[in-house]
């Protein structure tokens, strides 16, 4: 109790582009172009629109801070896709097929992109498969069917039980379900006012926010549960779009996430 | 075990601009124009923009959602800075002084700004107000004023406790210092490039997304306690502008926050 930061190591900037490239995360759901997690999707995506190759491993032991995606390439061991993507742009940096923005007001528009997918839409579709009957029915088959049958009947709960505790901490599940899709549909709305009718965020080639914004969305709309969150992004029809569009270019079926056991 | 959401009811969206309207906070930290919770603070500033008159009170005591800021108003009482906003703009609708964005480019700039300091660099204000060993020895020092001394031992401890573990679900103190350094750099740096070198966010007349973005910064910038939040702000100028220029329009010395104690109850007929 009263204890302050836990110790923690600076994240690696750059590494070895010649070794191998691993990156660990969750299978996809439903109808999900890359995985169900909106970070492990981010990364994904990323490699892909950067064009830099790379194998996936869908587990998560040995991560390095309890959460996925996490990367492995020669010595280097790293999580939090932020500082991954930092990582990369530096390791590949002249090979990158992506393009920074480069004005301070596309920067902007890509910080604010990024946030208001990872900091906000990110708690919504966390409330909506976990904490919603519907959306936990779902969730917690898909849970039995990656956790021993032994521990079937408790582990789904304590995952459940943390997750909603975290919910609670972070404030979204302490409104009324009207009041969370008020607050959803808002940075919904600011995401599809910031894109416009553009082809990318920030123009005609696709930029690291793009990643996030993607993994986001497509979990939002493709994880075929039914829920709340793909309504919301319906309302958008540039968003849709949007996402559509980045699942032909970069998923197309001949080359599907690698993430699905079976993938190559 | 493993049981769903906690029933929440839905949010107040309008009530009677005719009886008193009251709301509930902390006081100001070191220099900080209003209070040294930045919803609050965000609170106060949008009701001196907005030009609505408002008694305010130190305290938390029933708090409909656990936190501060909330309100009083007739019959209702609403918790959360957002639906206090919404409520406001409803309630004395053609009265408001701020003009909200009307172009889909500002309100998305205005929503952004709003998420990016609370659902970004909030978090970054709790790492260093209770977890970097400066600041939690700043923030204890200024809790010895409102704290019994015979509780001092333990009441900063447990909601430190309380707020790591916040932290560590959050994310934010999962990482190094520097990299923590790196991650708010990047935001304030955002907020930065949407406010160029105009007055407010959306343009001259200030909207809700301001009342959020100064109740951070100021919080950031000139809550005394020396720490990173402070120097980070400082390296965008335009900010530090946008700052001192809400500072000296909304918080004139003639007309300190209300959550002050150099304020006094007979000020509040003084409205400009």
């Amino acid at each position: 109790m009263g204890k302050g930061l836990p110790v923690v190591k600076d994240s690696v900037t750059a590494g070895d582009a010649s070794k191998p490239l691993v990156v660990y995360g969750f299978e996809p759901w439903g109808s999900t172009a890359s995985s169900s997690s909106p970070f492990v999707a981010k990364v994904e995506t990323f490699l892909r629109m950067a064009g830099i190759d790379y194998e996936a491993n869908p587990s998560m032991e040995g991560s390095p801070k309890g959460k996925v995606p996490f990367i492995k390439q020669g010595d280097v061991t790293l999580g939090d896709s932020t500082f991954i993507c930092e990582y990369l742009k530096n390791t590949y940096k002249g090979s990158l097929k992506t393009k920074e923005p480069d004005t301070a007001e596309g920067k902007a528009i890509a910080t604010a992109c990024q946030l208001l997918c990872e900091d906000h839409l990110y708690h919504g579709l966390i409330y909506f498969r976990w904490g919603t009957p519907k959306g936990w029915a779902v969730t917690r088959k898909y849970l039995s069917g990656m956790v021993p049958m032994l521990l079937r009947p408790v582990v789904p709960g304590m995952v459940r039980k943390g997750l909603l505790k975290a919910l609670h901490m972070q404030g979204l599940s302490r409104h009324s379900e009207k009041d969370v899709i008020f607050l959803l549909t808002s940075s919904m709305t600011a995401l599809s006012n910031f894109l416009g009718d553009k082809k990318y965020i920030t123009g005609d080639e696709p930029c690291p926010a793009d990643a996030s914004v993607f993994g986001a969305l497509d979990n939002y709309l493709n994880d075929d549960m039914d829920l709340e969150t793909s309504r919301i992004v319906k309302q958008f029809p540039n968003l849709v779009g949007y996402v559509t569009d980045i699942r032909q270019t970069y998923y197309p079926e001949s080359n599907p996430t690698k993430f699905k056991t079976g993938a190559k | 075990m493993g049981s769903g959401l906690p029933p929440a009811k839905d949010s107040a969206t309008e009530g009677d601009a005719s009886k008193p309207l009251v709301v509930y906070g902390f006081t100001p930290l070191g220099g900080t124009a209003s209070s040294a919770s930045p919803f609050v603070s965000k609170l106060e500033t949008y009701l001196r923009m907005a030009g609505i008159d408002y008694e305010a009170r130190v305290g938390m005591s029933g708090a409909p959602k656990g936190k501060v800021p909330f309100i009083k108003q007739g019959d209702v009482t609403l918790g959360d800075s957002t639906f206090i906003c919404e409520y406001l703009k409803n309630t004395y609708k053609g009265k408001l002084q701020t003009k909200e964005p009307d172009t889909a480019e500002t309100k998305a700039v205005a929503a952004a700004c709003r998420i990016i300091c609370e659902d970004n660099l909030a978090s970054g204000m709790s790492y260093y107000r209770w977890g970097h060993p400066k600041g939690f020895s700043a923030t204890k020092e200024r809790m010895s004023s409102i704290v019994p001394w015979f509780m001092m031992w333990l009441i900063p401890r447990m909601i430190r406790g309380k707020i790591m573990k916040n932290l560590y679900a959050q994310g934010l103190s999962r990482h190094s210092e520097k990299d923590v350094i790196f991650l708010l750099t990047s935001s304030v740096e955002a907020l930065s490039g949407f406010l160029g070198d105009k007055r407010y966010m959306t343009g001259d007349v200030p909207c809700a997304a301001d009342a959020s973005v100064f109740g951070m910064l100021d919080n950031y910038l000139n809550d005394g306690l020396d720490l990173e939040p402070a120097r980070i702000v400082k390296r965008f100028p335009n900010l530090v502008r946008y700052v001192t220029d809400i500072r000296r329009t909304y918080y004139p010395e003639d007309n300190p926050s209300q959550f002050s104690p150099a304020y006094k109850a007979g000020d509040a007929t003084k409205r400009d």
